[in-house]
């Protein structure tokens, strides 16, 4: 099925992905992101919060977002 | 549909309306020519306070100076990148997806509103305190009429209940200087939004922007946020009343700071001398050590000293 990823740690690219029936946002965000730690993202499936167990659905909206964005002094 | 929703919905069309035409490959280039003139004007300006030897102008002008060279750093990056080949984002947001980010602004934020006519569409954030700091709660404020990617993301982020620092009225959040914040490490992550039509993300990666300090690159930092400690008194002293040691560039407030009594360097309580013999306060290089008795004398006890025979002390 395919689904809706939203990056916003780096770049911030949108793209559309293929995952499995079933798929998990914890196991999507480790396909996405890595060995990184989920508690320095907030994660949004269709603009809400969710819970880490979400089995996620066709055509979802995912996004991925840090906690914590540095600003500085330009 | 409530009169919110269709107030939402007839702005979601416009927004989308506006990628439709947004003159994104016209090939006009606008030189920086005003923050350009603005360093230069800076620069004479530091020239002049350097002259008159007026320092606190002078270090207050140099921090502008390199905030100002920060800007002219980032407007070029956004010339280079839009003269480079156009490629228009393949995926802008529809109008339902739009839409969608409109209705769940308004679940996120205390405060959504939109207006049609200016092309702006805003939302209020929680009050944000940082390092118990206390900062207000901040509008962001989008100016949609144009979001191509070939200009500049056109966004204010304005104090609504401002505390701004003392050193510097126009600093209202760490990262938020004269309503325009800088987004470090969010640069692209927000471009990249708005040139698709990510309006929900936009509006929570600025707040969430708003709500993380860097403290290794503000405008001014939080522990100064109230004022700098006089490192005589230990007293906080706003900018305008603050003094900088010319010998250590400690601060030093209105009370505390003292003038060499020969040369007129403004000295901080660490970097003056009592000279042993007339007992006037000098600066360390108006001190001389005799070179007989080792006593620090100022020059002119110094000189009077070399006239007497060495018998006569």
């Amino acid at each position: 099925m395919q689904i809706l990823v939203i990056n916003n740690d780096g770049g911030g690219f949108a793209d559309y992905v293929d995952v499995a029936e079933g798929t998990t946002v914890t196991q999507l965000f480790q396909q996405q992101i890595g060995s990184a730690q989920p508690s320095r993202y907030l994660i949004r499936v269709n603009r809400q919060p969710c819970a880490a167990d979400q089995v996620l659905r066709e055509g979802d909206r995912i996004s991925i977002t840090p906690t914590k964005i540095e600003g500085a002094s330009c | 549909m409530t009169r919110t929703q269709k107030t939402l919905l007839r702005t979601a069309i416009s927004i989308r309306h506006r990628f439709e035409v947004a003159p994104c490959a016209d090939g006009a280039v606008e030189l920086p020519d005003l923050t350009w003139r603005r360093c230069g004007t800076l620069l004479r300006h530091m020239r002049l306070a350097r002259q008159r030897g007026w320092q606190l102008a002078d270090g207050r002008l140099r921090l502008e100076l390199a905030a100002i060279l920060q800007r002219l750093k980032a407007e070029v990056s956004d010339i280079d990148r839009s003269l480079k080949p156009v490629q228009r984002e393949s995926r802008i947001a529809s109008v339902r997806e739009i839409y969608g980010d409109l209705l769940a602004l308004l679940a996120e934020f205390d405060d959504v509103w939109s207006d049609r006519r200016h092309k702006t569409l805003s939302v209020k954030t929680e009050p944000v305190e940082l390092e118990g700091v206390y900062l207000g709660p901040f509008e962001i404020r989008l100016d949609w009429s144009d979001l191509s990617q070939s200009q500049p993301p056109n966004y204010r982020v304005v104090a609504l209940d401002a505390n701004p620092a003392a050193a510097n009225s126009s600093v209202t959040h760490p990262h938020v200087q004269d309503d325009a914040v800088c987004e470090g490490e969010a640069r692209q992550t927000i471009r990249t939004a708005l040139s698709q039509g990510r309006l929900f993300d936009f509006f929570t990666i600025v707040a969430s922007l708003l709500r993380t300090y860097n403290a290794g690159s503000p405008f001014v930092a939080l522990s100064d946020w109230h004022g700098v400690e006089c490192s005589d008194c230990g007293a906080m002293v706003a900018d305008e009343e603050r003094w900088i040691c010319e010998k250590c560039e400690t601060t030093v407030c209105g009370d505390c700071y003292i003038n060499c009594a020969a040369c007129d360097t403004i000295c901080c309580s660490e970097c003056l001398m009592r000279c042993q013999r007339c007992d006037e306060i000098r600066c360390g290089d108006c001190m001389k050590r005799c070179l007989q008795c080792r006593a620090e004398l100022c020059q002119e006890c110094l000189d009077n000293t070399e006239l007497l025979p060495a018998g006569s002390r």
